[in-house]
């Protein structure tokens, strides 16, 4: 069984997991709940941050029993309102 | 035949001082894909008159790169924030028929909270700003035009149910215009600067929302213009889901289609008036097969599922990722219902 869009959902709002997945990149960035393209039953947890600071998040993070899948999207440009 | 894109960049300082040079109505230069290699592309206002002596005969090519040209109706601009008068304006007549004056009020037209123009001054500068009126709610058995604080309420400056909000807006207030009036906003709260989640500072806001009552009188409908064949009108809400295929129209960029790519997203900071901003529990949409799908002006466009289930609130962008609030948090903090 994977993880539900709503238990990871509210892990998202956990500092702690920003720190994991961030360390002391302070960018603007964007981190969501998608699909792993490699096994789209599962959720992922997606990522989008700037090229610049180069970041290395992990690639799995551990929530509980669960690893889940961090997939890391570059280029991320600051959004604006529209 | 194109060339190498490292010999089209090269040169592109000297080509484009012979572009620009050659056709006043033109307004950028850039490199793009030419059969299998590279060339220029210029894009020009094409509504912009030219001299009668001018001579616009075709350039060929520059160097041995060919340069095509791409007519555009409009100068570039950021669209959220449009000359009032003259080319550019909402006045003159547009592609995109959501910009143009329409009774009934239909959803994906273009507002303006003009009162709040005339306090930011903004008019007296020539220009105006403009949003999109997503769809029509039920408020306090009112029926309400649903668009974000920054299309209706000016990021927190808004003055509930004082300041007039005109469809199409023009910078001129004139009963004609006049489409509703601001009610009810939720406001937009800032976080320190350098605030994060990380840092356990940022402070989180849930929506970019707003609404204007109808004014009495002023026919409306819960659809889109008749010119947009084939899509259908809002229609009750849904919860978000990944994978979902979802559709816009906006005052910008008219009718487009893509996939919600994400939930549950936290995302910031977002450059408002009071400070910059996060956001939590938006959703992320990507335009189909690599399209944009909002730019400046489309902001409060409802994100529509293809069977017509609204499922969010368009506020921000980035040229790649469209963000809305969730429709049913909308809903629940401004208290009313799509009917």
């Amino acid at each position: 069984m994977h993880m539900r869009t709503d238990q990871l959902s509210a892990t998202l709002q956990e500092p702690d997991v920003h720190r994991q997945l961030l360390g002391d990149y302070k960018g603007p960035y964007s981190l969501g709940i998608g699909r792993d393209p490699e096994n789209p039953a599962a959720p992922a947890i997606i990522l989008h941050v700037q090229d610049d600071p180069p970041l290395r998040p992990p690639p799995y993070i551990q929530i509980g029993p669960e690893r889940v899948r961090v997939i890391t999207r570059r280029g991320f440009v600051a959004p604006k309102p529209l | 035949m194109g060339v190498e894109l490292k010999q089209a960049v090269e040169k592109l300082g000297d080509a484009a001082a012979q572009v620009f040079g050659h056709d006043e109505r033109v307004r950028s230069l850039g490199v793009g894909r030419h059969g299998s290699g590279f060339a220029y592309v210029a894009v020009r206002n094409a509504a912009l008159p030219v001299p009668l002596t001018a001579s616009l005969s075709s350039l060929g090519d520059l160097q041995g790169i060919p340069v095509t040209f791409v007519d555009a109706d409009r100068d570039p601009e950021s669209l959220v924030k449009v000359p009032h008068s003259g080319p550019g304006s909402p006045a003159v007549s547009s592609l995109v028929p959501e910009q143009s004056h329409h009774r009934p009020l239909v959803c994906g037209l273009q507002l303006e909270n003009v009162d709040d123009d005339l306090r930011t001054g903004i008019i007296a500068g020539g220009h105006i700003i403009v949003g999109t009126l997503g769809c029509f709610v039920t408020a306090g058995g009112q029926k309400a035009m649903l668009s974000n604080n920054h299309v209706l309420a000016g990021e927190n400056r808004g003055q509930n149910a004082q300041d007039r909000i005109l469809q199409q807006g023009t910078g001129q207030f004139s009963l004609a215009e006049h489409a509703g009036t601001l009610t009810q906003f939720v406001a937009i709260r800032p976080s320190p600067p350098g605030a994060s989640p990380s840092l356990a500072n940022a402070i989180f806001n849930d929506v970019d929302a707003a609404i204007a009552n109808v004014r009495q009188g002023v026919a409306s409908a819960q659809r889109y213009l008749s010119s947009r064949h084939g899509v259908v009108a809002p229609s009750g809400t849904a919860a978000a889901q990944v994978g979902d295929r979802v559709f816009k129209v906006g005052r910008t960029t008219g009718l487009t289609r893509g996939e919600i790519t994400q939930v549950a997203t936290i995302v910031g900071p977002i450059p408002y008036d009071p400070g910059p901003c996060w956001f939590q529990g938006t959703i992320v949409v990507e335009g189909e097969h690599g399209t944009m799908f909002s730019d400046h002006g489309d902001s409060g466009s409802a994100i529509v599922r293809n069977d017509g289930k609204v499922v969010g609130l368009l506020f921000a962008g980035n040229g790649q990722q469209t963000y809305g609030c969730p429709i049913d948090v909308v809903l629940q903090v401004l208290n009313c219902t799509i009917p």
